[in-house]
Formats: structure tokens, sequence, C-alpha cells
């Protein structure tokens, strides 16, 4: 017998979410009550003509048919790189506000990484409809150790004093 | 222990972690990117005032990084990359023989040798190609096992086989698909001995998606996702074999490392559920946030994932079409089981009911 687990819901690509406060959390008490499972693909910079209803020299099936049977949100559109494009998935903010929008410009070394008083989707979910959140893959959304070496290494860019301890 | 880990990662504290940012569970790597087969992460290189990781000093696990860690005193590569080290200073390295995967994967004679029976090409670019230049630029830093490949199907553009080299006579086609390593040391190379040779051959031969297709010079520099795949497969004739040698059953590429851990998360999930339903109480939705990173950064990408999009033509060789045309694809594919497609079909098959809405 197959449990009734609830219809996930399932995105491809980036969507931005916009909330700027935590609501409070209603909680489900059976399956049916449970709000739906959320399915976040990400496929990282993948461009327009990078699947196959856009392109007819790809062959993705899959993808096909996602967009066959779902919404395709043509005048969507997510940062030109990598983190800025996650974090404003994750944090609901326009990517110029990430300091990951940088990221991809600059030596790895750089101190980099969405600022923490950012809260990201899985806590607006969790205080929701108590959400269970699993990551898997890809994170960037790292600030680099090397934010404290930059009191050597790159003194002239973060000021010293705003330097702090490596354990936060 | 814990520091010692995601220090290694580049991370700056816990609170920047994905479980730090509210995710229950997290399965992947932190960086930006990462070559499952050596463990590196992008950014082996080293500027002069930069932190030479290469160190890999930790202090105590209340501290593990001092402030004191050592500097670079120049522009240098740290381990592994030694074609920094030969754009630096050309001539210090001997770039032909250097193999990144050494000691990980087959030596290159042992390579050779198993490659023996494959066909050579020797293949050279025409100067009038932009897509040389912007390759060269493109991948000016990048280590050597990040070398892209160049194809073409254009029969004016590329190919080359002369028998007086010991290749194999080929007729080259319209619909014939060629594809090759074009490393940087051999697009500098080109850049100042610009050839093009035409040969018009008479023996036809078919060019397969696992067609070794080496360079000249092909007894060092192999391809090294055939490599891999010998490694995986234990023989040329296993490596050529779609049902014994699929990607998806060695399960080497990053995506495919990840899809096993998927899985393994949504039936977890299913069975909190399933407990919680048993006891009455609240079920918990699922929230999963599968970055794949395949599409941003193929680093072994496997050659039959490759291969089908080697169509393109040179002129659409740039960063913004390589990336659209020639490895957007990786996991998110085929004809076959892939990624994607084996993760939806778990989704409606084994877990999820048919209401699966994207």
């Amino acid at each position: 017998m197959r449990l009734n687990l609830g219809a996930p819901v399932l995105f491809a690509l980036t969507s931005p979410v916009a909330s700027e406060s935590i609501p409070s959390a209603p909680v489900a008490t059976t399956a049916s009550d449970t709000p739906p499972h959320l399915i976040f693909v990400l496929t990282d910079d993948n461009g327009w003509a990078g699947v196959g209803y856009n392109n007819p020299n790809l062959d993705t099936p899959t993808l096909d048919h996602l967009a066959s049977t779902g919404l395709k949100m043509t005048s969507h559109y997510t940062y030109k790189f990598c983190a800025p494009t996650r974090g404003s998935f994750l944090t609901g903010r326009l990517p110029y506000k990430l300091a990951a929008t940088r990221s991809n410009l600059i030596p790895w070394t750089l101190p980099d990484g969405t600022h923490l008083s950012y809260t990201m989707l899985p806590k607006f979910l969790k205080a929701a409809a108590n959400y269970y959140s699993v990551h898997i893959g890809k994170w960037h959304q790292v600030r680099h150790c090397a934010l404290k070496l930059s009191r050597v290494v790159h003194a002239s860019l973060t000021p010293r004093l705003a330097v702090p301890s490596c354990l936060g | 222990m814990l520091w010692r880990r995601i220090s290694t990662q580049g991370l700056y504290t816990p609170q920047y972690t994905p479980v730090g940012r509210g995710f229950d569970e997290m399965f992947g790597f932190l960086e930006g990117g990462e070559d499952h087969n050596t463990s590196k992460t992008f950014g082996n290189f080293c500027h002069n005032g930069e932190a030479d990781l290469s160190h890999n000093q930790l202090g105590s696990d209340d501290d593990p990084f001092p402030y004191t860690w050592p500097e670079c005193t120049g522009f240098a590569p740290l381990p592994d990359t030694a074609v920094f080290e030969y754009y630096h200073n050309p001539g210090a390295v001997d770039i032909e023989s250097y193999n990144p995967y050494d000691g990980v994967f087959e030596t290159e004679e042992e390579c050779a040798a198993l490659c023996s029976g494959c066909v050579v090409f020797l293949a050279q670019c025409s100067r009038n190609q932009s897509f040389l230049h912007a390759t060269f630029s493109y991948t000016a830093r990048l280590p050597a096992h990040h070398r892209r490949m160049l194809m073409s199907s254009h029969d004016q553009d590329v190919w080359i086989v002369p028998a007086t080299h010991g290749g194999r006579k080929i007729r080259v086609t319209s619909t014939t698909t060629i594809a090759f390593w074009c490393p940087r040391w051999e697009m500098a190379r080109l850049r100042t001995q610009p050839t093009l040779t035409l040969v018009h051959a008479t023996e036809p031969l078919a060019i397969s998606a696992r067609q070794f297709l080496p360079l000249d010079r092909t007894a060092r520099i192999q391809e090294r996702c055939f490599v891999m795949q010998l490694r995986r497969c234990g023989s040329v004739a296993a490596a050529h074999d779609e049902a014994r040698c699929s990607p998806e059953a060695a399960s080497r590429t990053p995506g495919h490392l990840l899809l096993p851990t998927l899985l393994q998360a949504i039936k977890d999930h299913s069975l909190r559920m399933k407990t919680a339903q048993q006891k009455n109480e609240a079920a918990q939705p699922l929230f999963m946030y599968l970055a794949l990173h395949n599409t941003h950064a193929p680093l072994e990408a496997p050659w039959s994932y490759v291969a089908p999009y080697a169509v393109m033509s040179c002129s659409c060789y740039n960063k913004s079409a390589w990336r659209q045309h020639q490895y957007t694809l990786l996991m998110l594919k085929r004809r076959r089981k892939s990624g994607l497609k084996t993760f939806t079909e778990q989704l409606s098959a084994a877990w999820f009911p048919s209401s699966t809405r994207p």
C-alpha cells in the first residue's frame, strides 16, 4: 500500500523568494494537511539555449518533459554568475545585495560570502511549516577564512578593525 | 575534527555552512567547484601576497587559521598545477609528461599501452578559427585537467590525418564528427605555427562516440576521460562497452556521485513521514535544494556525454556557446538513465504519487 505522502512541487532553475520576516508556524497534523514538498533543482550556469526546448541541437528529454508539463517562466532572470544566483534564491535578495555577486570575479582567497544577517530559505520554511530541509550538491555561499588573513594580505581592501575572529 | 575538515574547504565559520543556514542535512561540497577525482577545488594557484594554502597548516581547533599563515612570494602553482609553472617559467616543467592524475590513474605509459589499438589522429588547428584564441584566453588560469574540448564538424575546418605521420586515413564528410583535446600548449604552438592541411583520404572510417582521439604526440597526451574509463572498466574492450562501463554504472561523475545520496534522502524522508503517520504525529514536508554542479564545471565529463555535442561550429566556440552547446547537459540529458531522469523517475515511481507537479 502506498502512503499518501503529499504531492511534491518540483522546480527547476531558479526562483527568488521574497520574505523579510519569519512567519508563524502552522503545524500539519496529518499527511493530507502536509504542505507540498518542495524540490528545487538548480542547474548552475545553464543558459537559455542550454535546454532542448529552446535549442533543437540539444537533447534534454527529461527537462523538456518537465517544461512541457509545467510552467516556464520565460521572463524570469537570474544573475549571470552562479553564487549570486543561488544566494538570491536562498535569501530572496537581489544579487547586487549579496557579497557573492563578487565571488565569481575575484580570487577565491579574498573574503566573500552571503552575510549572516540574511536569513536563508530553510529557516523561513522551518518556521512557516516545519519543513525538513536537505541540501545536496554545491553550496558556494561561504565566507572564506582568508578574510582573517586579510589583516595581512588584503589590508587595503578590508579594514583591519572590521576583521572578526575566525570562529565568529 | 570538524574544523580540520571544513577548513580545507575554505569555510569561515560553521554559521556559513548549509546546516548553519538552516538545512537539516547537507551532502556535497562547500566551495564553488570540485574535482571529485582529485579532491581539488578551483583556484589551485597562488599570486604574490596571497595565503599559500599549499602549506596546509592548521593551528589549534580553537583557532585553526593562525595569522602567520605563509604567503606566496610570487605567482606560483600549488601542487598538481604544473601547467601554471609551465606558463610562468616555460621549460621548468616537462609539461608533456605531466599527468595530473599521476598516482590516481594509470600512468601515461600504461595508458598508451592500453590504447595501442586505438585510432590515432594527427590534428592541427587553423589560425583562422577564432575559438583557438578564445579558448586560450579563457583557460589561462585553469589547471591542466580542465582542458577544453575543441570540436568541429566542418570538414574544411580541422582535420588532418596524414598517413605519413602514422595516422589512418579517413574520409571527412559533412556528417563526420571529430573531436580532440587541444591543450593550451598545443594551442600556443599553433599560434606561432598555424597550419591547416586537409587530407582527402579514400578509406572511410566510422567515428564512434567513444573513439579515442588524442592529439599528435599521442603517446603522452592522452585523453584523460578514457584513462579514467579504463581504470573503471579494466580493459579497452570493457571501456567501449556501454552496458558494462557506462558513467552511470561507474558513478564517477560529480552528478552521479550525488545521486545515491539524493535518492537516499528521499527514502529517508519517506520513512520519517511514515513513522509520523503511524504515530499520528505531524509530518514534516520536505524542502530539497539540489544544486547540481556539472553544467558549471564539468570536470570529469564522460566522453559519451560530450561527444553528441561535438557537431557545433567552430564559430560558436566561445565561452557562452561552449557552455550552452557542449557542456550543459552532463547530467540533465540523455537517452539512457541520466541523473535527473533517475531522480524524477524515483520521485514518481518509488516514493511520490503520480501527481508530482513540476
